[in-house]
């Protein structure tokens, strides 16, 4: 995956300066909040359901050698192919060399987080492959050259103007076709009809795959999902190895819970389990084939970096199921939105995960990008612990030697003072007397010298007149 | 030599020595007991749930009970998109027996859906299902929680008659409303035999641009249950 040439500090200055952005996220991540408090409390069994869904998570992560091998025995008892890839590039080859072996001309892709890892669509365009994005949000993300910034909703930081000179310039819009929002969106659906209809190959992502049937679960809202897994005559999931539930009725148990978290949806509009490519089969007293369909179904099994993560800490990090829930109570993600963290996967969840499948060089500021106040984790559907391990990263991140020197040095100062007490009581008047002079209403916006690294990325409060240690011996004399 | 599949899944196990997997068991943690929906729910309750919740998701629902009615029914949806042409599932998996020649006889033209294995032929079928405003098809569930309908795929039951057309109609014989997902699933084992099985709560929509909601953005922008007698 390619780094940002701008630093993340770099990166949240230039967001927190866009106030657009700043009142896009706010409407949007408030509705989203709103929309799954209002699910979730009208689900009596929520809580205990999200326990169980851990568990599943747990216990198929536990056993993933033995699901995935059944899973693949499934898919190729229907007729199906796997294609088992460590990396990005055996993944990207794969796909590249079957539309080539198939005469592909034209893809149509549903959304998928997985094949953002890929980019996927730079290497099938390099051999002549027309690829579409099918989805509204991604849809204008490719005609934008951007990146998605939330995991559900990926142009959130656009605004329906934005969106309007966007058609204006790629697609020839014209005033009708922009009056409003409904409208932008009629045109969108108009232009990717013909390459629904063209397509010889769709890609798609997998929410849920099954290991006892070999299906996959697909959720979508628009019907691109559907379209992509339809019409074309050959179909290519792209699977992130641990999107796995043992069985039909544990899929049962995650669509209760993944509409609800992601949108405040009971269910998504469609919920399309594919199970093979086109078959003969059965329907009352008379078999035949079936009239539509691929004729073709392929998996491709990705681990990029997800094995090293299995085999550490962040494991519970797989226990994700992608709703974006952590997103949108984050602090920080509510102010800085998602490309501020330079990676696939945005917010708390991003946080780990990005370090996790590469390694924390490029990315040890992610894991600072977080007050650790939890909301994360109340809201996460499967209870993943992302604080823990965002300290687990802060740590490693740390002992790789990626702090800051103006922080190592003034924790070394630090803990100096606070092992001797007369030092420490002093230190804390004149740090008190300071603050006092330079602060406003407050705040202090400014440390001077060495300290100016803490109050770069944020302020720092005036000390209060009398320290604790000052009241508590007065309080006991009292 | 290893397979990739044993390379890929060697790495697997040796990384799951050294895991860190909270409440992870080897035992399967088995059904979920707290589903709290009313699995004898008398079917004018769950009618009566399917009905509301469908319609809070703009989609329409008619109780009708004789084949006139229903056959009328769909006229009427069909004349008010001055729509001549349907694509529908064949007789047998709709349920409701000469709807197809009812249709037929008023002049109305049955595109069918077979896509060919040849690629030019396949795209020219699918260029030529692309201008019908309607499709037609039956129902093998109802859930009432979240007035989805379940359609699973099989010969004369394709995917496209819920999914090209604008419009939807599904026609849904009562018995088969379910209270909820993990209810229909319970009771139909066999629901990934054929190649798809799809839930569909109510229209199409999408809220990408400024969470302003759109309508049948790729699927159909109307959809219509008919709740029919029967099984």
């Amino acid at each position: 995956m390619t780094t940002p040439n701008i630093t993340f500090y770099e990166r949240v200055e230039d967001a927190l300066q866009d106030n657009q952005l700043y009142a896009a996220l706010d409407l949007a991540t408030t509705r989203l909040v709103t929309g799954r408090h209002n699910a979730f409390g009208a689900l009596p069994e929520g809580d205990s359901l999200r326990d169980h869904a851990r568990r599943l998570r747990a216990h198929t992560l536990a056993n993933l050698d033995r699901y995935l091998a059944q899973f693949a025995d499934s898919v190729e008892r229907l007729g199906g192919h796997v294609h088992w890839a460590q990396t990005v590039d055996e993944a990207n080859q794969y796909v590249a060399d079957l539309a080539r072996a198939r005469g592909v001309k034209h893809v149509v892709k549903s959304k998928s987080m997985v094949s953002e890892e890929l980019e996927i669509n730079h290497v099938l365009e390099a051999q002549g492959v027309k690829v579409m994005e099918t989805d509204l949000g991604e849809y204008i993300i490719q005609l934008a050259n951007e990146k998605p910034s939330h995991i559900i909703a990926p142009v959130i930081h656009k605004s329906k103007e934005d969106v309007a000179k966007l058609f204006r310039a790629k697609i020839n819009a014209t005033d009708d076709d922009l009056i409003d929002v409904p409208k932008m969106t009629a045109l969108a659906r108009r232009t990717l009809s013909s390459d629904f209809l063209q397509a010889d190959m769709g890609i798609s992502g997998v929410n849920f795959a099954v290991a006892e049937t070999g299906s996959i679960c697909l959720v979508t809202n628009e019907g691109n999902g559907r379209l992509t897994t339809t019409t074309p005559r050959i179909h290519v999931a792209l699977m992130g190895m641990e999107r796995l539930v043992p069985t039909m009725e544990d899929l049962g148990v995650m669509l209760q819970i993944l509409g609800r978290s992601a949108t405040g949806q009971k269910l998504s509009v469609y919920t399309n389990i594919v199970t093979g490519a086109r078959r003969t089969a059965t329907n009352g007293a008379a078999t035949g084939p079936e009239p539509d369909g691929p004729d073709e179904f392929h998996v491709v099994i990705i681990d990029n970096g997800r094995s090293k993560i299995l085999g550490s800490e962040l494991a519970e990090i797989l226990y994700c199921i992608r709703c974006g829930a952590c997103l949108n109570v984050c602090p920080v993600y509510k102010k800085i939105g998602g490309h501020a963290y330079g990676s696939v996967y945005p917010g708390p969840i991003g946080s780990v995960v990005t370090p996790g499948l590469h390694w924390i060089g490029p990315w040890s500021e992610l894991p600072h990008a977080s007050t650790l106040c939890g909301a994360c984790q109340e809201v996460c559907p499967v209870r993943i612990d992302i604080p823990r391990m965002l300290l687990k990263l802060r740590d490693e991140s740390a002992r790789a030697g990626k702090g800051p020197a103006w922080l190592k040095r003034g924790l070394g100062l630090y803990r100096f003072a606070v092992l001797r007490p007369g030092l420490y009581r002093l230190g804390g008047r004149l740090s008190g007397w300071a603050t006092r002079m330079l602060g406003k209403n407050g705040w202090v916006k400014k440390l001077p010298g060495p300290f100016s690294g803490w109050t770069d990325q944020r302020d720092f409060p005036v000390f209060a007149k009398k320290s604790f240690s000052q009241r508590w011996r007065e309080e006991r004399r009292n | 030599m290893e397979t990739s599949r044993e390379n890929f899944l060697n790495k697997i196990k040796n990384s799951l020595h050294h895991s860190l997997l909270p409440q992870a068991n080897a035992e399967h943690p088995g059904s979920f007991q707290g589903y709290r929906f009313q699995a004898d729910a008398p079917t004018d309750k769950l009618i009566e749930d399917f009905t509301r919740e469908l319609e809070t998701l703009s989609g329409h629902v008619h109780v009708l009970e004789d084949a006139e009615e229903i056959a009328g029914k769909i006229l009427e949806i069909l004349e008010s998109h001055q729509a001549s042409q349907i694509i529908a599932w064949d007789d047998a998996s709709i349920g409701v027996t000469g709807l197809r020649e009812a249709l037929t006889k008023t002049g109305i033209t049955i595109k069918e859906d077979e896509l060919s294995i040849d690629n030019a032929g396949r795209k020219t079928r699918l260029s030529e299902m692309d201008e019908v405003l309607v499709g037609l098809t039956g129902a093998h569930g109802g859930l009432a929680d979240t007035g989805a309908v379940a359609l699973i795929s099989g010969p004369g039951r394709g995917r496209l008659a819920s999914l090209l057309p604008p419009v939807h109609i599904a026609l849904l014989p009562k018995s088969r409303l379910y209270p909820s997902l993990p209810a229909f699933l319970s009771a139909h084992s066999t629901a990934t035999d054929n190649s798809n099985l799809v839930f569909i709560a109510g229209p199409s929509r999408t809220a990408d641009i400024e969470m302003t909601l759109s309508m049948g953005v790729h699927g159909p922008g109307e959809v219509h249950v008919i709740i029919v007698p029967g099984r």
